[in-house]
């Protein structure tokens, strides 16, 4: 896990407070959100709403069925891996695999690592631990470099640098790289490539990702639009793949339909610009590409979260950042206020899955439960659900401080009240008689002029508007007369 | 790890293999070769990539003659390819005395690399295409066109028309019995659709980020007339 960060997940009402009195994100945020949201809905509506659903259903079912038989498929993938002449290491922990990478570099004398983006990196906390052993990672995609010369987290899992505004990495860019300012983001670019060319030249080794792993093959499937995933895995001498054990999937056949979901879903793209299958080690020292070949298989809780049965789907996520997008929650607040690596509504439900309930209790309640986030999932999690589900388990473990669970009781009698005055119309016709006598005691006027009820905590972050002076059913009489 | 997964899900130590999830059919697909050539052409033209039809060694060489060289970057890479040997692009550009780069004359990787940097253009075949999306696919084995691909600044592609597929499933059908199917499966596939391209800054795109700044893709068939 990162620690250089000031945020974390316990804070996350003081982090989302920060965040919305920053006038600059929220534009930065609103900008790229409505952009990638509304690229979506066009990719959808060209393949057709019934096809989209049921290339979902498709996707969910191969999901599915893999990670139900995840053991099969996993040895299945290391043994071709093997038998192709990669390494395979098997990680419990984030430890493990840091490790691992970081004495693989020690014992090749390796000092400069190149890296394409990969949450699973960022989840292990891999720059840190080859800082650590004085090995130097550079980010190579383009966002993620922005953020590692900020040193910051990424607050997005496909735009890292979604907060940052071209002005921001101008200053940025004039600071840490000694070059003049431009706000001109060709140049900008032009400029990152040349920098990071120089190193590409000269690496050693490349730390990847993984998108899809075949069992079938043996393959490992990385997509990007940059290219620098490409650069990584065929300049340096050695190539290491990191990858969580639940990205497998089980032919080249069923990848169509992943590529399919994944650019539509994340950029509204149809194809991003490269995609590329690696398998095994190079055949022969004829051919391109590394010398050697590591894939890293990560647990780091994994295998715990499989034997959970109401969370378990949360495996199935491909990472294509579409229900951060469509979230109000994250559209308002952006990514480093969830505090940890995984933001937005799969991040509320990941983060407590692994760092612990207790750390995280606020996570699953930044949610309006719209239902955006589950409707938009290419593989149908069902996000709402499980929110829901750790918001009981939150409730149930007692995680929630001893004012919070006050209100708690008081809201539990408020709606069985509520509940009993619903039963008949006569006894709803009372309390709604009762109610506009007194309401006027607690009546406040807004900032906006509108005028709405005072109800102790309930009130604090949401209107309570007042029965009206005449009921529906009143005034419909008088109509009708 | 794997006993845990094991415990996890509540699986058996040694259960048969998983059956099979029932094939999927999806959206009906063009096969008509005409057709594929013409998606693939509006396809490529939509993600930022250039398509010409040419028929003749001429034809390429003309189109070739014409895309800028300069400063530092004044070299051309060629690939091994088949299409390259036999339409003898090789032979052309040292005519033009044009520093020529390929695999085989360099003496060592290191070499051939930093050599490769140096170039402004790559030139190579792709093994295969699709038509729905607009994308070359390389294969590695026969050509080495991995890094003549993605260094240069522009990638200009000789693709041959029958090697069209309509969409991914139909060529991963294809290979998985074919190339896939072998002992020892390509190393290396890669899909090419459109050239290098970023929106990490704002969300506006700018190309040639890492790779290729240009994609040229150079659609081949002997047929010499075509309306
Ligand atoms: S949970 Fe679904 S929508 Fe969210 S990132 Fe994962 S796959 Fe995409």
């Amino acid at each position: 896990m990162s620690t250089d960060n000031t945020t974390q997940p316990e804070s996350f009402g003081e982090n989302s407070r920060r965040a919305l009195t920053n006038p600059l994100l929220q534009r930065a945020l609103t900008i790229a959100t409505v952009k990638a949201t509304s690229a979506r809905s066009v990719a959808v509506t060209h393949v057709g709403p019934a096809n989209w659903e049921q290339l979902r259903d498709r996707a969910h079912a191969i999901k599915k069925h893999t990670i139900e038989n995840l053991d099969f498929y996993l040895e299945k993938f290391a043994g071709n891996v093997e038998r192709l002449g990669g390494k395979v290491y098997w990680a419990q922990t984030a430890d493990d695999a840091c490790k691992y990478v970081a004495e693989l570099a020690q014992r090749r004398g390796v000092q400069e690592i190149v890296k394409s983006k990969s949450m699973m990196s960022e989840e292990i906390g891999l720059n840190h631990a080859l800082e650590d052993a004085g090995i130097k990672p550079i980010e190579t995609d383009l966002g993620e470099y922005i953020v590692q010369l900020a040193n910051e987290r990424p607050s997005h899992i496909n735009m890292p640098a979604i907060h940052k505004t071209r002005s921001d990495v101008a200053d940025l860019f004039a600071e840490k790289l000694g070059v003049e300012r431009t706000e001109e983001i060709a140049e900008m670019t032009a400029l990152a490539r040349r920098v990071l060319r120089a190193r590409f030249a000269e690496a050693q080794m490349g730390v990847t990702g993984v998108n899809y792993a075949i069992a079938d093959t043996g393959t490992i499937v990385l997509v990007e639009n940059e290219g620098n995933i490409r650069l990584t895995t065929s300049l340096p001498r050695i190539h290491v793949a990191i990858m969580g054990i639940e990205k497998v999937i089980p032919n080249l056949q069923d990848l169509d339909v992943f590529l399919l979901l994944l650019s539509r879903s994340a950029s509204g793209q149809k194809m991003c610009s490269y995609v590329s299958l690696l398998t095994g080690a190079r055949s022969s020292q004829d051919e391109e590409g590394p010398d050697e070949f590591h894939v890293v298989l990560v647990d780091n809780g994994r295998v715990e979260m499989l034997s959970d049965k109401q969370l378990r789907e949360s495996l199935y996520c491909i990472r294509c950042g579409a229900c951060l997008n469509v979230c109000p929650v994250y559209r308002k607040i952006g990514g480093h206020a969830y505090g940890w690596v995984y933001p937005g509504p799969i991040g509320a439900v990941l983060t407590p899955q692994m760092i612990g309930l207790d750390r995280a209790t606020s996570l699953p309640f930044a949610s309006s439960l719209c239902g955006a986030c589950g409707d938009v999932c290419p593989v149908k999690i069902k996000l709402p659900d499980m929110l829901l589900h750790l918001r009981q388990r939150i409730n149930d473990n007692g995680h929630i401080k001893t004012k919070a669970r006050k209100r708690d009781r008081l809201e539990r009698l408020s709606f069985k009240f509520w509940a009993m005055a619903m039963k008949t119309s006569r006894r709803y016709r009372y309390v709604a008689c009762f109610g506009r006598l007194v309401q006027a005691l607690i009546r406040k006027r807004n900032a906006n002029g509108s005028v709405s009820l005072r109800v102790p905590q309930w009130s604090d972050t949401r209107d309570f508007p007042p029965l009206a002076r005449r009921s529906f059913r009143e005034q419909w009489r008088d109509r009708s007369h | 790890m794997l006993a845990r997964i094991r415990a996890s899900l509540g699986n058996a130590a040694k259960h048969p293999a998983p059956a099979k999830l029932p094939p999927f059919v999806s959206q009906t697909l063009v096969t008509d070769g005409e057709k594929l050539t013409a998606e693939f052409e509006s396809e490529i033209e939509r993600v930022g990539g250039q398509v010409a039809h040419v028929h003749s060694s001429d034809q390429v060489t003309a189109y070739l003659s014409v895309l800028p060289l300069t400063g530092d970057e004044s070299s051309v890479a060629i690939s091994d390819g088949l299409l390259i040997k036999t339409l003898r692009i090789r032979e052309w550009l040292l005519t033009r005395k044009t520093r020529v780069v390929t695999w085989q004359e360099m003496p060592s990787m290191e070499a051939y690399r930093r050599e490769l940097l140096k170039c402004g253009i790559g030139v190579t075949c792709a093994d295969y295409a699709l038509a729905d999306t607009g994308t070359v696919v390389l294969l590695s084995g026969r050509e080495h066109h991995r890094l003549a691909s993605l260094l240069p600044p522009v990638h200009v592609c000789l693709l041959s028309t029958d090697n069209i597929f309509p969409r991914l499933t139909s060529l991963m059908d294809h290979l998985s019995d074919e190339a896939y199917a072998r002992e020892r499966p390509p190393h290396a596939l890669t899909c090419i659709t459109g050239p290098s391209r970023t929106a990490d800054i704002e969300q506006q795109i700018t190309t040639g980020v890492h790779g290729p700044k240009a994609l040229h893709v150079l659609l081949y068939s002997t047929e010499t007339s075509k309306a």
